[in-house]
């Protein structure tokens, strides 16, 4: 049975190019607005989940490491060896800087390992005096990490109750990590006792020291009191211990110097989105204009058949609604499409912890995306639509 | 029972120069009437049947159809007194070419929701036509008589007070033209349609029961059946 529907359908169906070029420019608008904000969404999640986990005011590495070397390992670098000097950890504990919390970890690059297409860092924490990773590894363990056993960052192909092998150690997997969007994905972890031994026998199998000195301390995790400002505690470690091959960095400035790329790319984003959808309007709503002027006889019939103008301009707007709707809908799958391959470059081309948003925002950001993207081909084609709702039946009829 | 009333119609086109289209015409038409208006191009005849339509607004005077005043009509009104009592049949194919005879056909009904067996009184007119085998075909796939008839067929579906036709057997053949005139001769005669067609061709003349001759907008009545 005909409708208004089926009348918008076919006029869609009569003109196949131009619904194919309309419909691409909505699919591409969608699935741009989509794909945006999820990578948005997603790189500010993961800048929220690397402040959250960073947990220490001031952390405390080897001097020989530029800040960008360091940023690099915990955020998106290669595992590597480095070690503090020796008594580094005695020596600021010694200070006065109103220390609330003081933790060692011990950073190990492991060879190439079966499970992973790439070395994969070995993170040995002090299981007693950590306030940083035991927190959020005791939310997927109900009870001390034994000599033994690890834990394996999300990236880590195996799973738990499995055996991995490391420099010839075989260590069960007590749990695996949910994503990160760091260098922690990549990671796996043990206790103090473990790492040591892993360390011996890195050296033994190699037959290379890891470190001119003893010390197995790779960074040093610092907690101040309340009311203690960590900058300054920063400063003073340098101060007093910087010739010692030591230096501080004070931690929200790994924040503060990624938040400044998170504007720099969002900023892009938005940059396109905004260029890519003032593009749509002008496309859409030169091809609806054009449409119309070429059917104006048709509506001129429609009209002395007894269309009102509200009729009119609800007939055509039903066009421009299903025109909108199949796009939108390609540009979600197409968006969706791309996601996963963005998800899996971008901490590469970005350097730039990415946190993939949870499927319940991307579907939420799925069906805003695709709303907003019906929306702009509405508002496109609706200066045209109701230019044409006003012209006099008798000019419509004048081409006949 | 009057269908349409025209008193004192005037209209004045205003572009560059005024042009009076219509000089204070005065008209009624009764149910069951077939009134044909003969003139040549630019006599004002269209422009009379457009007003009869509520497409064109009339400079001065008044007109009536089916004892309500077209003046001052909202354009929802209007389209419903189109929609409604008035089946139009404007010059050429002014068709939905996208829909197929009998789509066109039905969608004046389709338009303000008319209930009933819509489709097969459709196909009851087109069989009458003798085009019910072109229901499934496109505007472009039939040839001007019969997309000339599927057109009559559209200005009935509604059952309307009366039928305004423009021209209908412009660009029609001879044969073509004779058979669209039987046609209207027959709806008046045999179902008391009420028709008001206006035209240039001299063949119409032994059509209708009472025709007029329009020139220079003056309408003045030839013969009365």
């Amino acid at each position: 049975m005909l409708s208004i529907s089926k009348i918008a359908k076919r006029n869609i169906q009569r003109k196949p190019l131009r619904s194919f070029c309309l419909i691409l420019t909505v699919m591409l608008l969608s699935s741009f607005v989509f794909i945006g904000s999820v990578l948005n969404v997603s790189l500010s999640d993961g800048a929220v989940s690397l402040a959250n986990r960073l947990g220490a005011d001031v952390m405390i590495v080897p001097s020989s490491y530029r800040f960008s070397q360091v940023e690099g390992i915990i955020l998106t670098g290669k595992p590597s060896s480095f070690y503090l000097p020796d008594n580094a950890l005695e020596e600021v504990q010694k200070l006065d800087l109103g220390i609330e919390k003081i933790s060692p970890q011990t950073f190990l690059a492991s060879f190439k390992m079966s499970c992973c297409s790439y070395p994969v860092q070995l993170i040995g924490i002090d299981y007693d005096s950590d306030f940083i990773i035991k927190h959020w590894l005791g939310k997927i363990l109900s009870q001390k990490l034994r000599e033994g056993e690890l834990i394996i960052g999300n990236n880590i192909a195996s799973d738990v109750g499995e055996y991995l092998r490391f420099f010839g150690q075989d260590l069960k997997v007590a749990g695996k990590l949910e994503k990160t969007g760091m260098a922690f994905d990549s990671s796996v972890f043990v206790d103090r006792a473990t790492i040591e031994k892993l360390a011996y026998e890195s050296e033994r199998i190699s037959a290379k020291r890891l470190h001119d000195s003893s010390s197995r301390n790779s960074v040093i995790m610092l907690k101040l009191k309340s009311g203690h400002d960590p900058e300054a505690a920063a400063m003073e470690i340098n101060r007093v211990l910087g010739s010692r091959g030591i230096q501080a960095i004070f931690s929200k400035s790994f924040v503060n110097n990624m938040s400044q790329s998170l504007v720099f790319v969002s900023r892009a984003i938005t940059l396109s989105l905004a260029v890519i959808w003032f593009l749509a309007v002008i496309i859409i709503g030169l091809l609806f204009a054009l449409s119309i002027s070429e059917r104006r006889l048709e509506m001129g019939t429609l009209r002395y058949l007894g269309a009102t103008r509200a009729k009119l301009t609800r007939i055509m707007l039903s066009e421009v609604l299903m025109i909108s709707s199949y796009g939108a809908i390609l540009g979600i799958f197409l968006g969706a499409l791309v996601i996963p391959v963005i998800n899996s470059r971008v901490i590469e081309a970005l350097r730039l912890p990415f946190l993939l948003s949870s499927i319940q925002f991307m579907i939420s950001a799925a069906i805003i995306s695709g709303a907003f993207a019906i929306l702009t081909g509405m508002l496109a084609a609706l200066i045209p639509v109701l230019r044409a709702g006003r012209v006099e039946i008798n000019d419509m009829l004048s081409e006949v | 029972m009057k269908i349409l009333r025209f008193e004192n119609i005037t209209k004045i086109f205003n572009s560059r120069s005024s042009l009076k289209a219509l000089d204070n015409i005065t008209l009624e038409i009764e149910s069951g009437d077939f009134v044909n208006i003969i003139g040549r191009s630019g006599s004002g005849k269209s422009t009379l049947l457009k007003i009869s339509a509520g497409i064109l607004t009339p400079t001065s005077g008044e007109i009536e159809l089916d004892g309500e005043n077209l003046a001052n009509k909202s354009d929802s009104e209007l389209s419903r007194i189109r929609n409604y009592k008035i089946g139009f049949i404007p010059q050429g194919a002014s068709v939905l070419p996208n829909l197929t005879i009998i789509e066109n056909v039905i969608l004046p009904a389709i338009l303000w929701e008319h209930g009933g067996d819509i489709t097969g009184y459709a196909m009851i007119l087109l069989e009458k036509f003798g085009i019910a085998n072109l229901a499934n075909s496109y505007p472009s796939e039939v040839s001007g008589g019969e997309l000339r008839r599927a057109l009559i067929a559209r200005a009935l579906i509604n059952h309307p007070k009366i039928i305004l036709a423009d021209e209908p057997t412009s660009n029609l053949d001879s044969e073509s033209s004779q058979n669209i005139l039987q046609i209207f001769s027959r709806l008046n005669s045999q179902e008391n349609v009420t028709l008001l067609l206006v035209s240039h061709d001299l063949d119409t003349l032994k059509f209708g029961k009472r025709v007029f001759e329009m020139n220079d907008g003056i309408l003045t009545q030839k013969s009365v059946l």
